[in-house]
């Protein structure tokens, strides 16, 4: 059952958060990478956007497992929401999504500024071209986070 | 491309928290903040975390996990896989993480709601960059044994505690390049810190006070342990969100009060060592640096050894000092006192002194020179030995450790900072000499 997506939710999914996905193969052994953006369909699908060149491993186990777990943290409150499903495959991005991807460097590259993170330094943590990135979708079943108390422990 | 272990420190101390993600027994991938990852080895990582999280029931059922960590100066990042070996809720190394937290709840002020579980060791099965990084690595860091070798080596030559105190700072930033430092010595009979020399403030900060637990300085004390503080900035906003999960809980930590201390406002790196002799607490070392991430572990190992050197050194000097001391020495032809009356007043209740308006000092350094300043007036005396100063009990020192040594030289220091028409330089070991340029006019201000 997919979890519910609210729009305040959303929003903060769709900004300039530090994104993390993880995911695992068929033994269990887990791979991470870092996100480039995310969006929500209004179905309420999920895609989170990653580099290729450093995402091997996660490309690999969604095609095997497609278990994911993908983990949002505001950089200088350290709110955070962690996003899970079981169905995650890979998509080659359209415009609209590269569109976003350069949208969310930048609003990634200023909230690391307000933690002090030169821009230089931020400027290589990702990718420049559009082109350098895929997609994970899945629909999320599971949502925890700092905003919801009855997760408090996946707040991290 | 593998690299040491060991290159990857600078990873562990920038802006960016470490990520590790582990996997539950059904299948579900989970993603938490490291907060504290130490290289034990050429093969193994030590991890531990602030918040609770599904982290250690993961890798209890399964013990594989992930890492990913930023070197912020190339941004080149990497990831670790990892293999639970074994989890260790006491010992040296949970105890240095234990510190290292109170040292980070410190920096805001928080104390003793982060009680970690337990402190993870992990074999490493694979290291490798993710990526090609953006910027090109500083070159590495010269080795610092010969710089300490050359500072250990004039710390050894020192023969009284004041001088040792300069040269120690002088040397820090001369061999070793740490620009801003300040060595507080314990006072005897209490849990108290005072300030009594430094190196590149504008100011001397001389007698300031810090209680043990208070900031990082406090909290090394009272632990006698290391504290390294890499990114004060990023530890203050997880502080934050530590006291805003504490108050969300009903555990609301409360804030310390501001400690009173010199120092860089915008120091993102810090390094409180104790100062240890014979198991005493002597003091402790602090230095400072305005960027993030500028001492790693490396820094931590050369200043502890330092510091023990610089302890025993301490000893030394008040062994020495506690020496009968030779005979009068000649001193200057003296220029009697000149100029409006000086109205020095002393308060009997904690002994605290004010020339003129301003505050000077209080507590036993202050009982002294108010003895010095009345065997002036009262006999034309200016030259005073440690031992008849120990042997007046109306002074307050302690029998045992009394740190005569160390009192005399905040008090000289203060009266340099504060005063331009008293001294007080030392003549010969173990014995000080008083210089007056003003008459003097003593008030004593009684209990009321």
């Amino acid at each position: 059952v997919a979890a519910v997506i609210d729009p305040a939710l959303q929003g903060f999914i769709e900004s300039g958060v530090s994104i993390f996905v993880a995911t695992r193969d068929n033994a269990n052994v887990p791979a991470l990478t870092r996100g480039a953006g995310c969006s929500v369909s209004p179905e309420g699908w999920v895609t989170v956007y990653i580099a290729r060149e450093q995402a091997g491993r996660c490309l690999d186990d969604s095609r095997a497992t497609g278990a994911i777990s993908v983990l949002l943290v505001m950089p200088h409150t350290y709110e955070s929401y962690q996003l899970k499903g079981a169905d995650a495959r890979a998509i080659e991005l359209d415009a609209q999504d590269r569109t976003r991807v350069t949208a969310y460097r930048d609003a990634f590259f200023a909230n690391l500024a307000v933690i002090g993170l030169r821009a230089d330094v931020a400027a290589g943590l990702l990718p420049v071209e559009p082109e350098a990135f895929v997609g994970l979708t899945f629909v999320p079943t599971e949502i925890s986070g700092s905003g919801r108390s009855n997760d408090a422990e996946d707040a991290a | 491309v593998k690299i040491p272990l060991r290159r990857l420190q600078h990873c562990l101390e920038g802006h960016l928290y470490p990520m590790i993600a582990s996997c539950a027994p059904d299948g579900t991938p989970n993603i938490s903040v490291v907060s504290y990852v130490g290289l034990v080895d050429d093969e193994h990582v030590a991890l531990g975390m602030r918040f609770l999280s599904r982290t250690p029931r993961n890798v209890a059922a399964n013990p594989r996990a992930s890492v990913l960590l930023v070197d912020t100066r190339t941004c080149r990042q990497h990831l670790l896989d990892l293999e639970l070996v074994r989890s260790e809720t006491s010992g040296p190394r949970y105890e240095q993480m234990r510190v290292r937290f109170d040292g980070i709840a410190a920096v805001s002020g928080i104390k003793g709601i982060v009680k970690p579980a337990s402190v993870d060791i992990y074999r490493v099965l694979d290291y490798r960059p993710l990526d090609r990084g953006y910027l090109p690595e500083p070159p590495e860091r010269p080795i610092a044994a010969a710089a300490v070798r050359e500072l250990t080596v004039e710390i050894g030559a020192c023969e009284d505690l004041s001088a040792l105190l300069d040269v120690t700072l002088r040397g820090l930033a001369r061999h070793l390049h740490y620009g801003h430092s300040m060595i507080l010595l314990s006072d005897p009979g209490t849990t108290k810190l005072y300030a009594v020399a430094s190196h590149g403030y504008a100011t001397s900060g001389a007698g300031a006070e810090v209680e043990f637990g208070n900031g990082v300085i406090g909290v090394a004390a009272a632990e006698r342990r290391p504290i390294l503080i890499t990114h004060a900035g990023r530890e203050e906003r997880n502080n934050r969100w530590v006291r805003r999960r504490a108050q969300e809980l009903g555990d609301d930590p409360g804030v310390e009060r501001e400690i009173p201390l010199i120092g860089l406002p915008e120091a993102q790196s810090r390094l409180a060592v104790p100062i240890l002799g014979r198991g005493r607490l002597l003091g402790v070392l602090y230095l400072e640096r305005t960027a993030a991430g500028d001492f790693v572990e490396e820094d931590e190992t050369t200043l502890v050894a330092l510091a023990g050197q610089l302890g025993t050194a301490i000893l030394l000097c008040a062994q020495s000092a506690a020496q009968p001391s030779p005979a009068p020495v000649p001193g200057p032809i003296s220029i009697a006192p000149s100029g409006p009356p000086l109205l020095v007043r002393r308060y009997e209740l904690d002994q605290s002194v004010f020339i003129g308006d301003d505050y000077l000092i209080k507590g036993v350094a202050g009982a002294i020179l108010w003895k010095l300043l009345n065997s002036y007036r009262q006999e034309g005396r200016t030259e005073f030995s440690n031992r008849e100063l120990r042997l007046d009990r109306a002074l307050g020192l302690p029998d045992v450790g009394d740190n005569l040594e160390a009192r005399l030289v905040l008090l000289q220091r203060r009266l340099v900072d504060r005063s331009a028409h008293i001294r007080l330089e030392k003549v010969a070991r173990a014995r000080v000499r008083l210089t007056v340029a003003r008459p003097l006019e003593l008030r004593s201000i009684g209990r009321v």
